[in-house]
Order: structure tokens, then sequence, then C-alpha cells
């Protein structure tokens, strides 16, 4: 058994760097003190403190928390043409976009938990000791849903990074199946977000058929346009090779993702503003304001402003090969994608209320800077799973039992482990 | 919170505090408690009205006599006589919560 190595390992490959590795490490690890100082302050004086109220009950925390979820799923979709069409230049980026799912579903589930009143009583949704309102709950499925993904995320990689830690190769027989049901269960953790949205008849903005795949396109463009230009540092960085059929790959993927979304935008405005309604007043609140009331309507049209332009670049293909125009236009969607589907989702549902009040949402710092720090936490956890991984997929990091089996644990045999050798002898390498 | 279309739950954002000038006294003790924070505020029937043999002020209030409230105890109250012959129903019954409260159309 390897784990005790394995661990010393992953742990000297995430504690050792050069120098811009320890500010980088650093600045996070400051901003994630401070965002756990800014929730100490919330759990002390409760989430008044937050922009939220009564009638904008959601706010930046669900935002990120939506947008995430996305992110998580659309990473773990690359694994589709790698594993299933066998695109072998592609499965290097596989154990990349995992991390980065690891890390967005790290961000997501403490954002929920920042968004509790109460966190001390979410021992009420486990079983047994609690009750998990299974399957008539919507939120339970979610629950569930993402707990799972996550626990799928790390075993995977931990299977195929252990496996060649050990000098093994993996076996497909072993990790491929879950490879399809983590394809599936991608799909999932977004569409039952989206039914969590959608479900709500007393709030038509979201209450609408094509928010749960237009979830899916939105996601689809923010998670491979992120691990695009993650992928690039890397390739940059280290001895790590990515062949640059990846990138154009993803780059495509990202490319024809937008355009739905574009598509899915188009028809939603139509719908909502050609023969408007009563319930298209979020719409227009969203896009155009309310008398005096337009705090959204500068960050919808960036968002819309960046998605055009970014999609319009990416369409051309001499620009969409070029590096250069190439990671510019990734962020820049990240950008777009992030306000679109934070922000400029999860807000406009509650303004004006159903009884018709307008109460607008602004976020305080108490919030901004929990929200840093989250963001924070999620790009420490990705680096160090990055870094973990990078050097056994390189071949630098490998057991040490492999040399020099451990001795003095194999000769010595205590009386029930003698007798069971007698009837089946322990094969040893 | 966000499903409930009326703007009736009213969760405690912070801890809750009443201006001296507005704290009503004539209060029943189990009534009007302000909640923790951090939790959603519920309705007590206005239990200070009740204990008086009054009606909760919501249903004093409705024109239609919509809302009926009584003694379950009390079988020749009225809401015994409405869930024994009106069509009723309960939110959520198999949760085998027992939720006094119920739901009847004519």
């Amino acid at each position: 058994v390897h784990l005790k190595p394995f661990a010393l390992s992953a742990l000297e490959s995430a504690t050792n760097g050069g120098p811009r590795y320890h500010v980088w490490m650093g600045s996070l690890t400051a901003i994630m003190l401070l965002g756990g100082y800014a929730y100490s302050v919330q759990l002390r004086q409760g989430l008044g403190v937050t922009g939220m109220s009564d009638h904008v009950s959601w706010g930046l925390y669900i935002s990120n928390f939506t947008f995430l979820v996305g992110l998580a799923a659309a990473a773990m979709m690359l694994v589709l043409p790698a594993y299933v069409l066998h695109d072998v230049d592609f499965s290097r980026a596989v154990l990349m976009a995992e991390a980065v799912a690891v890390a967005a579903l790290v961000m997501c589930l403490s954002f929920v938990v920042v968004d509790i009143g109460n966190p001390l009583a979410g021992w009420h949704l486990m079983p047994i000791i609690g009750h998990l309102n299974w399957p008539r709950s919507l939120l339970a499925w979610d629950v569930i849903v993402l707990n799972g993904y996550l626990v799928l995320n790390l075993t995977i990689p931990f299977y195929i990074l252990y496996s060649r830690y050990a000098g093994r190769t993996p076996d497909k027989r072993k990790y491929l199946p879950l490879m399809y049901l983590t394809v599936m269960w991608a799909v999932s953790i977004h569409l039952v977000t989206a039914f969590l949205l959608a479900g709500l008849p007393a709030r038509p903005f979201w209450n609408t058929a094509l928010l749960g795949p237009r979830f899916l396109a939105s996601a689809f463009t923010a998670g491979p346009a992120f691990v695009i230009v993650l992928l690039w540092f890397i390739r940059r960085e280290t001895r790590y090779e990515i062949a640059d059929g990846a990138f154009s790959k993803l780059a495509l993927i990202t490319t024809v993702a937008a355009q739905i979304n574009l598509v899915m935008l188009i028809s939603e405005l139509f719908y909502k503003f050609y023969s408007p309604t009563h319930h298209g007043i979020n719409a227009r609140y969203l896009f155009l304001g309310l008398g005096e009331h337009h705090a959204l309507v500068p960050w919808i049209w960036t968002a819309i402003a960046l998605n055009v332009v970014a999609t319009g670049v990416l369409m051309i293909h001499p620009l969409r090969h070029n590096p250069h125009v190439l990671m510019p236009a990734c962020v820049t969607l990240f950008v777009a994608i992030w306000i679109e589907k934070g922000m400029g989702l999860v807000i406009p549902g509650f303004i004006p209320s159903p009884l018709g009040e307008i109460v607008e949402y602004v976020p305080t710092w108490v919030e901004l800077c929990v929200t840093a720090g989250i963001w924070a936490l999620g790009l420490f956890v990705l680096t160090i799973l990055v870094r973990v991984a990078l050097p056994i997929e390189l071949g630098d990091a490998r057991s040490p039992y492999l040399e020099h089996p451990p001795a003095a644990r194999a000769v010595r045999p205590r009386a029930t482990r003698a007798r069971y050798e007698e009837i089946r002898p322990v094969r040893r390498r | 919170m966000a499903a409930c279309p009326y703007w009736a739950r009213r969760f405690n954002w912070s801890a809750p505090e009443v201006p001296v000038e507005e704290v009503n006294p004539n209060q029943h003790y189990l009534g009007n408690r302000a909640r923790k924070t951090g939790v959603v505020e519920k309705c007590t029937f206005c239990i200070h009205r009740t204990r008086q043999g009054r009606l909760p002020a919501c249903a004093e209030a409705c024109p239609t006599g919509a809302r009926v409230f009584g003694n379950l105890l009390d079988p020749d109250s009225e809401i015994r006589w409405v869930l024994a012959n009106k069509r009723i129903f309960r939110l959520k019954e198999d949760l085998k919560t027992e939720p006094r409260f119920w739901y009847f159309t004519d």
C-alpha cells in the first residue's frame, strides 16, 4: 500500500514552489482570511449585514452559486470527447477539468453555507438523525446531486493518480463506468439547479422552460473557456505538454455553446418584449429599468456586449487559432457569463415582487469580502490539485516503495496473519 | 422565502428589535415573542386575542368569511362543522406533521 508516501509526496508538491507560487498562495490566503473575518461578522449579527431583504432574499451568494454549478458541470463535460470518442490528445485535459470541477463544487457548497441563516441547523438534513425530505423536496435533490458529484470527481482522479504513482496503469474497466456516470451526473447538477428556480410559479422571470437548457448552454461556454485559460497557463509554465488539437477542440466547443446561448438570449428577449405581458415586468426591470430603478441595466448590457464581441471574435477561424486572441476572448466570455448567470439571473427574479413593490439590491462590503474569500478558496483548492497532479502525470513523483519495498513490515508475521497465509498465501510484489 | 408570492414570510435578518413605543403591552406571554436571528417568523394565530375568546385579527378583518377559526376540541364549534361537512384538505399531509390548518372548498 502506497498511501503514506502518496500523501507525503502530495503534501510536498503542494507546499514547494518558486517565489511566485508562494506569493500567489499567500495572497489567496490573505483574501480568505479577510472573507473569514467578514463571515464572522455575518455570523454574529445575522444576515442583516448583507444587502438582502425580505423582498430580495437571494443575492450575491446564490448568484455565484448558480454560476459555479455551471462551471462544475461544464468542466466535466469535456470528458465526453476524451473517453467516448477515444480522443487521445484530449485526455490530458481531463484531469485538469476534474480539478476545476472539484474547486467549483467547493465554492458552490461554501456559497450555500454562507447563505444559510442558521448553518448549525444543517444536521436536520442528514438522514436518521434528521430528515432529508427526498424525493419530494427539490432542495434535497440538489443536496444529493451536488455532493454525489463531488464524491465522483474526487474518486476518479484519485484512482488514476494513485495508480500511476504506484507504478500501475489505471484499469479502464474500473474507472470508465464511473466516468460515464459522472458525465450524466454533470447534466443533472445543472438541470436540478435550474429547476429550483424554474419551479417557482410566483416568479415569472424564471418560470420558463428555456431556463434549464439556457443554463446548460451558458455553462458550456464558461466552463471550457476557463479550462482553456488554465491549460494554456499550465503549458506555458510547466513541461506538461498539451497538444494544440486540445485547444482548438475546446475553443470550438466554447464557440458553439456561446452561439447557442446567444440564440436563446434572442428568443427570450423576443418572448418578453414582442408581445409584452405583465409577466415580463422583471425582464423590463433587468434590461430597461423601471422608472428610477435601474441598478442592473448597466450590468446586463455590459454582459451582452462582452458576450456578443467575444462570440463574434471566436467565430472567425484565424482569430480563434491565435492564442493571443483566444485567451482574452475566453476571459471575456467567462466574465460575461458570470454576470448573466449570476446577478443578471437571480436578482431580477425578485424585482418587482409579485405584489408589485420594488426594492432594489446592492451587495454590502460583508457580502463582497465573503464572496472574494470563497473565490480565493476555490482558486487555492484548484492550485493545490493541479500541483499534486502534475508531477505524477509527468512521471516525476513515483512511490519510493517501487524501488525499496518496505521490508520491515513484510517479515513480521502475527499469529492471525500466519494462520491466514496457510490457507491462501498473500501475493507480494 | 423565495417561493412565497404574498410576502407573507418574514425572515429575521438581524436580532429582532421593536422600538419601545411600538411594543404592544396587550400581549399573551407566548404571542409575538420575537424569535432568534436567522430563522423565519411564523404566525401565532393571535394567541393574545384567541385566549380571550376573540378571533384572530385576520379572521375578524376578512370581509367574505373565508376564514374559519375555532376550538377543535369543541364538537359543537363552527370549525368542527366545516371539517365534517365541507370538502377539505391539508398541505403535505403525508409528512405526518399533523398541521392544524385545513383548506376547504364550497
